[in-house]
């Protein structure tokens, strides 16, 4: 019995949404059992290895994901599922993006330009491309997938034209101010519009977290990565400058650290197109021997520990471009899987590239109809994971076969399998119980039910067993009838419902025991009779009844099969029943003469040997007593 | 001449009568009350129909089925020509040995309860 109390564990889980589910949970060691067994190590390994698609470079538990040996910091996992439905929800507008994606081309490709020839001073009009590139930072900044990123990027440069001697030429004042003047009177109707969409957004987010019960979002400071401790460095670097009071050498210095940390916090926040295009404005507006990252080093190099040197901004743009180039390879792999029917393997490697490139148009232009599956492929299988959590195995083992339909890579049978062999492992506990009350072994029979509900709570079998145990009132009256009246026939025919009635009554359960042993002796007999019946031996069978007889009291299946042998042997029948009624009456001389005249019919009895033994002492005593007689 | 002859055909009758008044006697002396065979299978229908009466039974020892010092036995025979169990009681007192297949004309009464009490019994 001891595989009956084994635990069964099934786990779905899917990538780093975790959608793991356990079916009778628990790695309890079976009560009395060796260490392990088939069921509670095989299965576990056999659907750890079917189910388990769990990416490693997604946490759930701890919001990040790892990507390249760095931790970003993603929110908490129930932030980051959101998100990706969110993601998975949002309508493709092909056209902006692409607008949007060929002007982030064009600013990155003139900074780059400018980059390739090296000496910018060389040139009649050096600026002219970078501020062509700073201008379309505004355009950019229009669309809502932007988020605002190439306005800072554009403020940071202002700011750093502005501090510097070059500015006082007035051709290239004018020019910036001018664009700047531009760009203000549209940011500012831009801004105040976006400002209250944000409001209304934030408004909504906060109580829907509040609904959930999940925290809001602090900005304390703790759990920082080591990108935010950089940029936490680099902000009390600039404050402790500006409380110095700022000197012309400082204010380059201070304009360096304010770019570097927001590469940086572009990097943090996955936005990789931006940390590269910040980076390029970096270099043209900084000499090589700036390179250098100011503060923040050594937490960076604990951030990147392959680079084991010195970072500089070009080891930033190095990982920002190592960064876009993953994403786009990730977006490729989602797609042939995708169109290789390979949907659960599309659905993991969208959401490992979703997570890192989350503002990279690779992921945000992937095609609508693709999202719309993978939705609905993401939304079964979260489905399937409560499904398990409830042990619901009837609907689970339906959702399983709707799922393998839509995705050819998902291993159905294992899943089936596994909930089967749950389903099965109750249905045996629950027969386990039966067995244990049908011997009176209550408290086993209690534990056994106990386990068949944890592996399979919603067991139909369980439930026609918790409502024959309702009813079990009315059948404990029943059952004080039947029992005085010695009807054990009817409780064996009733025993199911006696037997979960009379569960928590030792006594009763202790009869019920007695009756069902009664009936099931009577049987036994029965089933001899008629096999030596059907041989051509009635006085055996005859025998064989004989023995039961006061067993089998008034049974009537017993009395129905002794209807049927005695009719062939009717005088030795008769013989021996007045034989015992003379036994009974103490006419023994007269009971063993009629014992004797029995045996002559069939002299293997045993029934009609043991009388006439028994007869025989009784007539000596009888003799005995004439004998006085006679003497007096 | 006459009366001689008849006097000797009045011995001879005498003689005669004598004789078979003998055999009777000796007849009667030899089964007193014993004289009518056991109805077997009738005392085997209804055993206690008969108590009181007295019977002789020729039939063979088939089996002794208990014994008591100074009692007797219950001893269980099969009756002649018939082949019927019976069983009796012999008494201590009664002379001679019982062994297996030996075949004796037993003098009974049928006691209370139906038990055939053994008078004398005598080898056939």
């Amino acid at each position: 019995m001891n595989f009956l109390k084994n635990n069964f564990f099934v786990w779905l889980s899917f990538s780093g949404l975790a959608v793991s589910f356990t079916l009778p949970a628990s790695g309890q060691e079976p009560a009395g059992g060796g260490g392990g067994s088939y069921e509670s190590n095989t299965l576990v390994s056999l659907v750890d290895r079917v189910f388990n698609v769990e990416s490693d470079s997604l946490d759930p538990e701890e919001g990040t994901l790892n990507w390249k040996g760095r931790s970003f910091q993603l929110g908490q996992g129930r932030m980051m599922r959101a998100r990706f439905v969110r993601y998975l929800n949002t309508p493709v507008n092909t056209m902006d993006s692409r607008l949007y994606l060929s002007l982030l081309e064009q600013i990155h490709g003139r900074l780059s330009t400018l980059n390739q020839a090296n000496d910018p001073e060389d040139i009649d009009d050096p600026w002219k491309p970078v501020i062509s590139s700073w201008k379309l930072l505004f355009q950019a900044s229009e669309f809502d997938v932007d988020g605002g990123n190439s306005t800072v990027i554009a403020n940071l440069v202002y700011d750093n034209w502005r501090d510097r001697e070059l500015f006082q030429n007035q051709r290239f004042r004018e020019d910036i101010e001018a664009a700047e003047r531009d760009r203000l009177e549209v940011s500012v109707i831009t801004e105040s519009r976006k400002e209250e969409n944000r409001r209304i957004h934030y408004t909504k987010e906060l109580s829907r977290l509040n609904e959930e019960g999940v925290g809001a979002p602090t900005i304390d400071g703790s759990g920082m990565s080591s990108l935010s401790q950089a940029m936490k460095s680099l902000a009390e670097q600039e404050a402790q400058l500006a409380a110095q009071g700022l000197k012309i050498e400082e204010i380059g210095l201070k304009a360096r650290l304010k770019m570097q940390s927001q590469i940086i916090s572009f990097l943090s926040q996955r936005r990789f197109q931006h940390a590269l295009i910040l980076s390029s404005f970096y270099r043209t507006l900084f000499k090589s021997s700036a390179q250098d990252l100011e503060v923040g080093g050594e937490q960076l190099i604990s951030y990147m520990p392959e680079l084991e040197m010195i970072p500089t901004v070009d080891s930033l743009e190095f990982i920002a471009l190592q960064a876009l180039d993953d994403v786009r390879t990730g977006m490729t792999s989602v797609n042939n899987a995708y169109d290789q029917g390979q949907l659960i393997s599309a659905l993991e490697r969208l959401q490992e590239t979703f997570f890192l490139g989350e503002y990279s148009l690779d992921v945000v232009l992937f095609p609508e109809e693709k999202k719309r599956v993978l939705r609905e492929l993401y939304f079964d299988l979260d489905e399937a994971r409560r499904l398990a959590e409830l042990k619901d195995y009837d609907a689970l083992e339906e959702l399983i076969l709707s799922i393998s339909r839509l995705a050819d890579d998902f291993p159905d049978r294992e899943a089936i399998s596994a909930v089967r062999v749950a389903k099965q492992a109750s249905r045996m506990k629950l027969l386990g119980a039966r067995g244990a009350l049908l011997r009176g072994e209550v408290t086993q029979a209690e534990a056994m039910l106990d386990e068949a509900f944890q592996i399979w709570p919603l067991n139909p079998d369980i439930e026609n067993f918790m409502t024959a145990a309702v009813s079990g009132a009315d059948h404990v009256s029943d059952f004080d009838v039947d029992y005085k009246a010695g009807d054990y026939r009817r409780i064996f025919d009733q025993r199911e419902e006696y037997i979960s009635a009379l569960s928590g009554d030792p006594v009763r359960a202790e009869q019920l025991r007695e009756s069902i042993e009664t009936v099931q002796t009577i049987d036994f007999a029965i089933r001899a009779a008629e096999e030596r019946l059907d041989r051509g031996e009635p006085y055996a069978a005859w025998e064989v009844l004989k023995e039961i007889e006061d067993t089998a009291n008034d049974d009537r299946l017993y009395h129905r099969t002794l209807s049927t042998v005695v009719p062939g042997i009717a005088q030795f029948v008769t013989d021996v029943e007045e034989a015992e009624k003379f036994e009974r009456e103490g006419k023994f001389a007269a009971s063993l003469t009629k014992y004797a005249a029995a045996q002559e019919y069939f002299p293997a009895s045993q029934v009609v040997s043991r009388g006439i033994e028994r007869m025989a002492g009784q007539m000596l005593d009888q003799a005995q007593r004439i004998e006085d007689n006679r003497g007096e | 001449m006459k009366n001689t002859s008849f006097r000797f055909l009045v011995l001879f009758i005498l003689l005669v009568l004598i004789g078979f008044g003998g055999f009777y006697f000796y007849q009667n002396s030899e089964s007193q009350g014993f004289s009518e065979p056991l109805p077997v299978y009738s005392f085997m229908e209804r055993p206690l129909q008969f108590v009181g009466n007295h019977y002789h039974l020729d039939a063979s020892i088939q089996n002794i089925l208990s014994s008591q010092d100074k009692l007797g036995r219950i001893v269980l025979v099969s009756s002649e020509p018939e082949g019927s169990s019976l069983p009796l009681f012999l008494p201590a007192d009664l002379p001679g040995n019982v062994e297996f297949q030996q075949r004796f004309r037993f003098k009974v009464s049928v006691e209370d309860g139906g038990l055939l009490y053994v008078h004398s019994l005598s080898k056939n």
